[in-house]
C-alpha cells in the first residue's frame, strides 16, 4: 500500500529531472562547442600573427639576399668571399642567360673547391633532372673511412690520383701504418666525369620556373628543406644562393617568441604550445609554457612561403577549453536541477499528505459503513424473520389469493438474503481487516448446505431461468463451518445470477474425498490414523467468462478508497472474501481452466470424521 | 748540395719592438725542408701561428657572452646545482663592462637574462638560482637563441661566444650532429664561437663536438658534476685570454705542387688556393695549419717554393686588423741522411698528433660497428705510433707522449669491454670524440681532471 505511491514520488522527481539534466547537458554540450570554436578561431587569429612575424623575417632576408646577389661581375674568387663572409650562404651559382650553370663550373671540377663539387651533385636532380647523389654515394662510401660525419666530406678533393707512397724508408715518414695501407685501399673513381656529364647533356631544366625577377626555391636534399633564392640580373644571368639549412632555422627560431618564464608570466594568459613543425611533422621549434600530452593540435595554419610545407600548431590544455563560460554552465546546470528536485520534492511531499488524507478518509468512511452495517444486520434478520414467518402463515392459508402476496413475499425474501449477503461480505472484509475472522466448526453435511444455499436462489434463477443442474457426492458429516460455506458458495452463485445468466447454466458438483495425516503415524504408529476430508465444490456456468488478461485480478480486493458505498457491496470483494475465507478453512478457491463460462473450484479441509459415521 | 737554406718569412709587418710583443708570429715551415729527390711525394707544409703573451694586469679584451643552460629533467639534483654554481662563478669573474645573456632551454627555449652589460651582477646570479630542471631538450633552439642574443652585441673587439652546457640528447627541433655542425659553420664566420660543454654521460658527443669543432669553440667532456665549476672555469680563462680572432689563413701553393688536404682544420682549397679559419688565437697558443701536399719529381739541388702564406686576424689588444705573410721553400737532396737531418719537429709532432686523431677516429668507427677487437688494436698501434714519434721528435715528446697516454688511457676503458652498447665503451666513445676535436681544433682547455686521476 505503502510502496506504491514511494515509486510514484520518485518517478515524479526522477523523471522530469533526468530530461531536464539531458537537455542541460545538450545544452552545456553546444555551449562548450562554441566555446571550442571561438578560443580556435582566436588561436588561429594568433598563429597568423605569428605567420606574418614568419613573413616579416622572410622578408628582411629576402632584402639582404637581394643585396648579397646583386652582383653582375661574376668573379670566382668574388662570389667565394661572399660564400666565405656571409653567414647565411651555403653555396652560391650562376646561371647563364641560355641556362648553362657557369659558377661553379661543371665543366671545370678540378679547380671547385670540396662545397662547390658537393653543391653540384646536391643540385644536380634540381638543375638537370639527373640524381648524380645515388652513383656517387656508392664510390664516396668507401672514401668516408674516418668515421667522420659528412661535414667533413666537403674538405677533401673529390678526385683522388693513386698516392704513391714513399717506397724508400730511411727517413721518418708522418704517416701511420694503417692510414698507408688505407690509402692504398681507398683508390676512388673519379665522380667527377659523372658531374661533367650530367651538367653537359642536360641545361638547367627549371629554367622555365624562373620568370620572374626574383624568388624562392624550394629544394629537398641532405635531410630536409632547403631554400635557394634567386634573382635576374639586367644581363639575363641569374644569379642565385642556397641557404646554409641550419642558419635560415636558428635565424628563424631567434627570430620566433620565447617561452616566458611561467613565475613572471601574466596570471591570467592561458598557458598555450605553438609548435613551428616541418614537412615530416616533426617540431623545429616550440614555445609557450603549456606541455601538450594529446597529438592533434587545435589548431593549424601553413606557414607562409616558402616555407608552405611547415605548419604552425597551437596546443590548449584541454581544461581551459571547458573552463570560464564552460564551467559557469555547469554551476548553473546544477544550481537549476537542484532547484528543481526541491520544488518537485515539495509538491510530492503535498500530494501525499493529499494522498494520505484521502486515504485516512477512505477508511473512516470504511469504518463508518462497517458500523452502519452492523446496525442494518439486526433489523434486516427481523425483516428476514418476520418475512420468512409471513411465508410460513401463507403455507397455511389454502387460498387461491395467496399467490400474488406470496410472489411479492419471495422478492423480499430473495432481497433481503442479497442484503444480508452484502452485509456479511462488508463485514467479513472489516475482520479480515482487523484480521478476526475465526472458524467455527460444527457437524454439517456439505450437500445439505449446499442446497440450503441454492434454495434461497431458487426464486432469482426462475426468473432468470437458469437452469441449475446438481451432481451432489458429499453427504456425508464432517466438521465445517457453515457461515464460511455459505458466504463462499453464496458469493460464487451469486456472481453467476449477477454476471452469467445469459448463459442459462449453473452446474454444481460436490465431491468428498479423505486424506491421512501424515505426523500421526509417525508419533504414535499404533494409534488410530487420524484422517481428514476434503471437500470440494465445483460451480460451473456457460456465462462470458473471465479474460484470460483478468484472471489474475479477479481475487484481487479493490485497492482503492474512492469506490462508493454500493460498490463496495458488489463482486469487488465477494471473490476475495470466498478466497479468504476458503483460505482459512483450510482450502481455497481457484478459477479453473474450461473453454466457455467460469469453473470456480473451491476446496474446503473438513475436521475428522465423526466417530459415528 | 752547396746551400740547402731553407726561407722562412717571419712577420714582416708590424714595426717596433711593442708592436711585435702584441702581435701573433707566424711560421711557415715544412715537415722536411730538405726532401728526397727524383721521386714523387706527400709532404706536409705547417702554418704556425702563435699568440703573444697577454700580460694579465693589463685590461683584456671583453667578452660578449651567451650561457645555453639545459634545464631538462635530466639535469636534476646534483646537475642543476652545480651548473647553477659554476654559472655564478663565471659571471663573478667578469667585469661590468663585459656584455652576458642566459638562456635556459628545456623543452622550450627562455631566455632567462637578455644580452646585457653585467652592471648588476646580483640580478643576473639572482636569476641563475631560480633556475629549475624539467621536460626535454630543445638544445638547437636554446643555441639559436643563444647566437641571437650574442648577435645583438656583435662586436669584432669582443670575444663572441656561446656556451652551450647540456646533459641530454636533443630531442626536440634540428638534432643531427651535421646540421649542428652547419649551424656551428655559420656562426664562425660572423666571429661567434660556441663552446660544448658535455655533462655525463647521456650527452651526443657527435653533435657536441660537431657544433664547437666547427664554430672553433672548445668541446669539454665532464664525467662528474663536481667537476663543473672547475672546468667551466677552465673554458673562461680561454675566453679570457683570447689574443687573436677572426684568423684568416690563405695558402698559395704554387702551380706544379697540388694540395691534397688540410689536416684537422676545415678548409676551402679552391684550385692552388687554400683559405681557411681559425676562431681564435689565446694568449701564448700555439696555433697552426697543417697543408698536405703532393710533389713531382725534383732534381738534385732543386729548389722549389712551397707556398706563400698570407694571414689576417683582427687583434684583441691593439684592436687592430692585422696582415702578416709568409712562404716557405724546400730544395732537394739524394741524399737521404741530408734528408732526416732536415726534419723540422715542431712540424713533425703537430702532423703526427693529427694523424694521432685520424687513427682515433678510424678506432672511433670501429667501436660504432661493435668491432671492439680492431678499435682496441687501432688504438694500440696510436699509442706505439705516438710513442715512436715522440722519440723523434725530443722538442715536442711530452706533448706527443701526453697524447699517447690519452690514447692509452682510452684503450685501457675499452679493455674487456664487449659490447659497444656498454657504459665503458660510451665513457671511452666521448673521451676519443674529445681527443678528436681536441687535437684539430687545437683546444688549449683540457679535460685535465679526466686524464690525470686515471
Amino acid at each position: 500500500m505503502k510502496r506504491r505511491p514511494l515509486i510514484l514520488i520518485v518517478m515524479i522527481v526522477v523523471l522530469p529531472l533526468t530530461a531536464l539534466t539531458w537537455a542541460a547537458l545538450r545544452v552545456a554540450e553546444s555551449e562548450q562547442i562554441v566555446v571550442r570554436q571561438r578560443f580556435r578561431q582566436l588561436m588561429e587569429v594568433r598563429l597568423h600573427d605569428v605567420n606574418a612575424n614568419v613573413a616579416l623575417f622572410f622578408e628582411n632576408t629576402e632584402r639582404s639576399l637581394n643585396q648579397i646577389t646583386a652582383i653582375d661581375h661574376f668573379d670566382v674568387k668574388q662570389l667565394r668571399q661572399v660564400i666565405r663572409t656571409q653567414p647565411s650562404i651555403l653555396q652560391m651559382f650562376v646561371l647563364s642567360p641560355s641556362g648553362r650553370i657557369t659558377y661553379p663550373d661543371p665543366g671545370d671540377i678540378e679547380s671547385l673547391n670540396g662545397r662547390e663539387r658537393l653543391f653540384l651533385v646536391q643540385a644536380a636532380k634540381m638543375f638537370t633532372g639527373r640524381d648524380l647523389k645515388e652513383a656517387i654515394v656508392r664510390s664516396e662510401h668507401v672514401k668516408n673511412v674516418s668515421g667522420e660525419p659528412s661535414a667533413e666530406e666537403g674538405n677533401r678533393p673529390a678526385i683522388r690520383e693513386r698516392r704513391v707512397s714513399t717506397s724508400s724508408r730511411t727517413f721518418p715518414s708522418p704517416v701511420p701504418q694503417v692510414m698507408q695501407e688505407l690509402q692504398a685501399q681507398q683508390q676512388v673513381q673519379a665522380p667527377s666525369q659523372l658531374v661533367e656529364d650530367a651538367y653537359r647533356v642536360a641545361p638547367v631544366q627549371n629554367i622555365a620556373e624562373f620568370t620572374e625577377s626574383s624568388g624562392w626555391f624550394v629544394w629537398y636534399w641532405d635531410r630536409g628543406l632547403n631554400l635557394i633564392y634567386w634573382q635576374r640580373r639586367s644581363s639575363g644571368h641569374i644569379v642565385g644562393c642556397a641557404l646554409e639549412r641550419a642558419r635560415w632555422m636558428a635565424d628563424l627560431v631567434a627570430h620566433l617568441p620565447v617561452t616566458v618564464d611561467s613565475a613572471t608570466e601574466n596570471v591570467r594568459r592561458v598557458a598555450t604550445r605553438v609548435r613551428l613543425v616541418n614537412t615530416s611533422a616533426e617540431s623545429v621549434y616550440q614555445w609557450g609554457s603549456f606541455e601538450p600530452d594529446y597529438a592533434q593540435p587545435l589548431c593549424e595554419v601553413s606557414v607562409v612561403a616558402p616555407l608552405a610545407s611547415w605548419r604552425l600548431q597551437c596546443f590548449v590544455p584541454e581544461d581551459q577549453l571547458t573552463a570560464g563560460t564552460g564551467r559557469s554552465v555547469y554551476f548553473t546546470l546544477a544550481a537549476g536541477l537542484c532547484a528543481v528536485a526541491a520544488v518537485l520534492a515539495v509538491i510530492s511531499v503535498l500530494f501525499i499528505r493529499e494522498y494520505a488524507r484521502d486515504m485516512r478518509q477512505a477508511s473512516e468512511q470504511v469504518s463508518f459503513v462497517n458500523q452502519v452495517s452492523h446496525e442494518l444486520k439486526t433489523p434486516l434478520t427481523n425483516i428476514r424473520m418476520y418475512a420468512e414467518l409471513l411465508d410460513r402463515d401463507l403455507d397455511g392459508m389454502e387460498d387461491e389469493g395467496t399467490a400474488r402476496p406470496r410472489e411479492r413475499l419471495n422478492i423480499i425474501l430473495s432481497e433481503g438474503q442479497r442484503l444480508s449477503r452484502l452485509i456479511g461480505n462488508v463485514l467479513t472484509f472489516a475482520r479480515q481487516q482487523r484480521r478476526t475472522l475465526q472458524l467455527q466448526l460444527g457437524e454439517e453435511i456439505p450437500d445439505r448446505l449446499i442446497q440450503t444455499i441454492l434454495d434461497r436462489f431458487e426464486p432469482a434463477f426462475g426468473e432468470q431461468r437458469i437452469d441449475v443442474q446438481l451432481e451432489l457426492n458429499a453427504g456425508q458429516t464432517m466438521l465445517l463451518d457453515p457461515d464460511f460455506v455459505e458466504q463462499i458458495l453464496g458469493n460464487l452463485v451469486s456472481n453467476v445470477e449477477k454476471y452469467a445468466a445469459s448463459g442459462g447454466l449453473l452446474r454444481i458438483e460436490s465431491q468428498v474425498s479423505r486424506f491421512e495425516s501424515v505426523s500421526g503415524t509417525l508419533h504414535e504408529p499404533s494409534a488410530t490414523t487420524t484422517s481428514s476430508f476434503r471437500l470440494t465444490i465445483d460451480v460451473i456456468d456457460k456465462g462470458p467468462g473471465v479474460d484470460a488478461s483478468k484472471r489474475g485480478e479477479i481475487f484481487q480486493p479493490f485497492a482503492r478508497v474512492s469506490n462508493t458505498l454500493s460498490y463496495a457491496a458488489g463482486t469487488g470483494i465477494g471473490l476475495s472474501i470466498a478466497r479468504e475465507l476458503a483460505r482459512l478453512h483450510g482450502g481455497d478457491v481457484v478459477l479453473m481452466e474450461t473453454s466457455e463460462g467460469c469453473w470456480f473450484r473451491v476446496t474446503l479441509r473438513g475436521g475428522p470424521q465423526a466417530d459415528a459415521v | 748540395m752547396k746551400n740547402f737554406s731553407v726561407m722562412t718569412l717571419m712577420c714582416l709587418l708590424g714595426g717596433g719592438a711593442l708592436a711585435d710583443t702584441h702581435q701573433v708570429r707566424l711560421d711557415v715551415s715544412p715537415v722536411y725542408s730538405v726532401l728526397k729527390s727524383g721521386q714523387k711525394q706527400t709532404t706536409w707544409i705547417r702554418v704556425g701561428l702563435a699568440g703573444f703573451k697577454l700580460e694579465s694586469d693589463r685590461r683584456r679584451a671583453g667578452v660578449n657572452l651567451a650561457i645555453v643552460m639545459d634545464k631538462s629533467g635530466s639535469m636534476q639534483g646534483e646537475k642543476i646545482k652545480r651548473a647553477r654554481e659554476a654559472a655564478i662563478d663565471a659571471i663573478k669573474l667578469l667585469s661590468p663592462d663585459d656584455i652576458v645573456s642566459i638562456i635556459t632551454y628545456d623543452s622550450t627555449v627562455n631566455v632567462l637574462v637578455p644580452s646585457t652589460k653585467l652592471t648588476d651582477k646580483q640580478a643576473v646570479i639572482t636569476a641563475i638560482n631560480g633556475i629549475a630542471s624539467g621536460g626535454n631538450t630543445a638544445l638547437f633552439a636554446g643555441v639559436s637563441k643563444g647566437a641571437a642574443e650574442v648577435r645583438k652585441f656583435l662586436d669584432r673587439e669582443r670575444v663572441n661566444r656561446v656556451i652551450l652546457l647540456s646533459d641530454g640528447l636533443a630531442n626536440v627541433g634540428p638534432s643531427s650532429p651535421g646540421e649542428l655542425g652547419s649551424l656551428g659553420k655559420s656562426l664562425i664566420k660572423e666571429n661567434i664561437s660556441v663552446s660544448t660543454l658535455g655533462l655525463g654521460l647521456g650527452y651526443n658527443e657527435d653533435l657536441m663536438v660537431q657544433l664547437a669543432g666547427a664554430s672553433g669553440g672548445n668541446h669539454l667532456f665532464i664525467e662528474d658534476a663536481s667537476e663543473l665549476v672547475d672546468i667551466f672555469r677552465r673554458e673562461f680563462d680561454d675566453v679570457l685570454s683570447v689574443v687573436a680572432q677572426e684568423v684568416d689563413v690563405r695558402i698559395s701553393i704554387p702551380k706544379g705542387i697540388r694540395p691534397v688536404r688540410v689536416l684537422g682544420n676545415d678548409a676551402d682549397i679552391n684550385g692552388q688556393d687554400i683559405v681557411t679559419r681559425l676562431a681564435q688565437i689565446y694568449s701564448e697558443q700555439d696555433k697552426y695549419v697543417i697543408v698536405e701536399v703532393e710533389l713531382a719529381a725534383a732534381e738534385t739541388g732543386s729548389n722549389l717554393k712551397l707556398a706563400t702564406v698570407s694571414v689576417t686576424y683582427a687583434n684583441m689588444k691593439t684592436h687592430e686588423s692585422d696582415k702578416l705573410s709568409g712562404g716557405v721553400r724546400t730544395s732537394f737532396s739524394d741524399n737521404d741522411k741530408k734528408v732526416a737531418a732536415s726534419l723540422n719537429h715542431k712540424a713533425m709532432a703537430d702532423v703526427v698528433a693529427l694523424f694521432s686523431s685520424e687513427q682515433n677516429k678510424l678506432a672511433t668507427k670501429f667501436l660504432d660497428e661493435g668491432d671492439l677487437m680492431k678499435c682496441r688494436q687501432i688504438l694500440k698501434e696510436n699509442v706505439d705510433y705516438l710513442n715512436v714519434n715522440a722519440m723523434l721528435c725530443p722538442t715536442d715528446s711530452l706533448r706527443l707522449k701526453e697524447l699517447a697516454k690519452q690514447n692509452g688511457f682510452q684503450l685501457e676503458q675499452l679493455q674487456g669491454v664487449t659490447s659497444n652498447q656498454d657504459v665503458k665503451a660510451n665513457l671511452a666513445r666521448k673521451s676519443l670524440r674529445y681527443y678528436q676535436n681536441a687535437v684539430d681544433v687545437q683546444q688549449r682547455a683540457s679535460n685535465a681532471p679526466t686524464l690525470k686521476d686515471k
